[in-house]
């Protein structure tokens, strides 16, 4: 699905403000690499029939659960406890708050805080490129640097976003259904 | 491309690239043979690619009160020939002012589409003035029919960010936005936190500066978007009230009398065709029709 802006805008629109809590899920368990599970997840999502997907998050949260148990299948050496506690582990309720859905402009507050954040040289390319709306082109004259140097500053500044996006809101935590222990990493 | 950097940083610099320009064959090749290395190298191409549509949102930032580099430019080529293009669909279109980052339209008996820009597109009925900009949709006054994904539309007193389509109207002492297809949210006015508005939700403030929402039905929605497709739905109008509207949209006027004023017709017709609706009131409404070039006069 690679190039369909369908699915692309999908994944920005449903998948991609929630990440930060998929990550701090999968955080629990051990022997995996988060960055592998999400990659991986978003190329499974990216070939599904999305029209036919109504919770996004849910679905977002069992790919990623069926990924990891696949690791930990592969892997001969996890210990035996690690899979059970995927396989027992309660999804977290995923149900987005009134508030979250009603909070548009929490993206663009999000967004807002993430552009400030970004080296002055690669902010204003971004601005003026994604904000301004100019070509790059437009923006190498409006700078007065070269066009190599402008599509390095947006390259920069969209690897900056995409950490900034992994580890939004580390702080925050979601309620777990059923109260099951959130220190699975004691157990490796 | 970048070596020994990580999937994140190599997609971020394809998706840069690909912004730039078109790919060459050998570029192309990379890309795909570095994608197929790896399930993580796609995974994390997508994402990316998903993270640049995202950061599209950040246009909305762009407002009078955001301090952003702005600056005032010529007009580009590309924002020349979009006006050109714009001009063409219609010998009405006005483009009454032109910069970098905004076009303004202004349409009098005409109705316009403009081209897709900035992700959004524009359906302005007749007499209405709106300023688009990269960053926001300013309806002026009239009735303008915006498709857009994560579009800031503004009137007067309200600012909606809509992902569908959204009909708003802007009157000398009243103004409204009805939520077409999609989604939209909605603040401003008295809404100091952003209201969720689902499809077939209106929202609208009155003369008095009061907030009503209303929900229409689709039957509702496809009639009061009609005039799109240069159409216009009857249903519970007079032939006084239809001949305003066909009066608005053509050069020949209609003028009913006050013995057929008051009778309703209804059907689907061509807002261009005036002489349709004259024989149907004609044929229906039995009223003996007189004409010179510049009016119809219905008895």
């Amino acid at each position: 699905m690679l190039g369909d802006q369908h699915y692309s805008y999908w994944l920005a629109r449903h998948i991609l403000p929630n990440e930060h809590l998929v990550r701090t899920w999968l955080g629990r368990f051990s022997h995996i690499e988060v960055d592998d599970i999400i990659q991986e997840a978003y190329v499974i999502m990216a070939e599904a029939e999305i029209d036919n997907i109504s919770n996004p998050t849910a679905y977002f949260y069992t790919v990623c659960r069926n990924i990891v148990l696949k690791h930990y299948k592969k892997a001969r050496v996890v210990e035996i406890v690690a899979l059970a506690d995927v396989q027992n582990d309660l999804l977290p309720d995923h149900t987005p708050s009134l508030e979250a859905v009603a909070d548009a402009r929490a993206e663009l507050r999000f967004l807002n805080s993430v552009i400030q954040r970004l080296p002055e040289r690669c902010r204003n390319v971004f601005i003026d490129r994604k904000i301004n709306g100019f070509t790059q082109r437009d923006c190498a004259k409006n700078l007065g640097i070269s066009e190599n140097s402008v599509e390095k500053q947006l390259a920069r500044a969209l690897f900056s976003i995409s950490k900034l996006y992994a580890q939004r809101d580390k702080s925050q935590t979601i309620p777990i259904r059923g109260g099951v222990d959130n220190d699975k990493k004691s157990h490796s | 491309m970048t070596k020994k950097a990580t999937p994140d940083q190599v997609a971020a610099e394809w998706i840069a690239r690909l912004d730039r320009r078109k790919l060459t064959e050998d570029e192309n090749r990379l890309l795909q043979n570095w994608i197929g290395a790896d399930v993580r190298h796609e995974g994390a191409f997508l994402r990316c690619q998903a993270i640049w549509h995202a950061t599209d949102r950040a246009r909305a930032l762009r407002s009078p009160t955001a301090v952003w580099n702005q600056r005032r430019r010529l007009p580009s080529r590309r924002m020349f020939l979009s006006t050109a293009v714009a001009a063409s669909l219609c010998a009405f279109f006005v483009p009454a002012g032109t910069t970098e980052a905004k076009m303004r339209y202004e349409t009098h008996r005409n109705i316009l589409h403009t081209p897709e820009q900035w992700r959004r597109k524009l359906a302005l009925d007749c007499h209405t003035r709106v300023e688009d900009s990269s960053c926001d949709t300013r309806v002026l006054s009239g009735r303008c029919y915006v498709s857009a994904y994560d579009g800031l539309v503004k009137t007067a007193n309200l600012r909606f960010v809509v992902n569908g389509s959204l009909l708003v109207f802007q009157g000398q002492n009243h103004e409204s936005g009805v939520v077409v297809n999609g989604s939209a949210h909605v603040w401003g006015r008295d809404l100091s936190d952003p209201k969720y508005l689902a499809t077939g939700t209106r929202i609208t403030v009155t003369s008095r500066g009061t907030l009503q929402f209303s929900h229409l039905d689709k039957d509702e929605l496809t009639r009061l978007i009609a005039w799109t497709t240069g159409q216009v739905a009857l249903e519970t109008e007079t032939i006084s009230e239809a001949a305003d509207i066909f009066n608005r949209y053509n050069k020949k006027q209609i003028i009913p009398s006050f013995r057929l004023g008051d009778q309703r017709l209804s059907g689907l017709f061509d807002l261009n065709r005036p002489d349709m609706f004259v024989q149907a009131a004609q044929s229906i409404a039995g009223a003996r029709v007189k004409e010179d070039p510049l009016h119809f006069y219905l008895e």
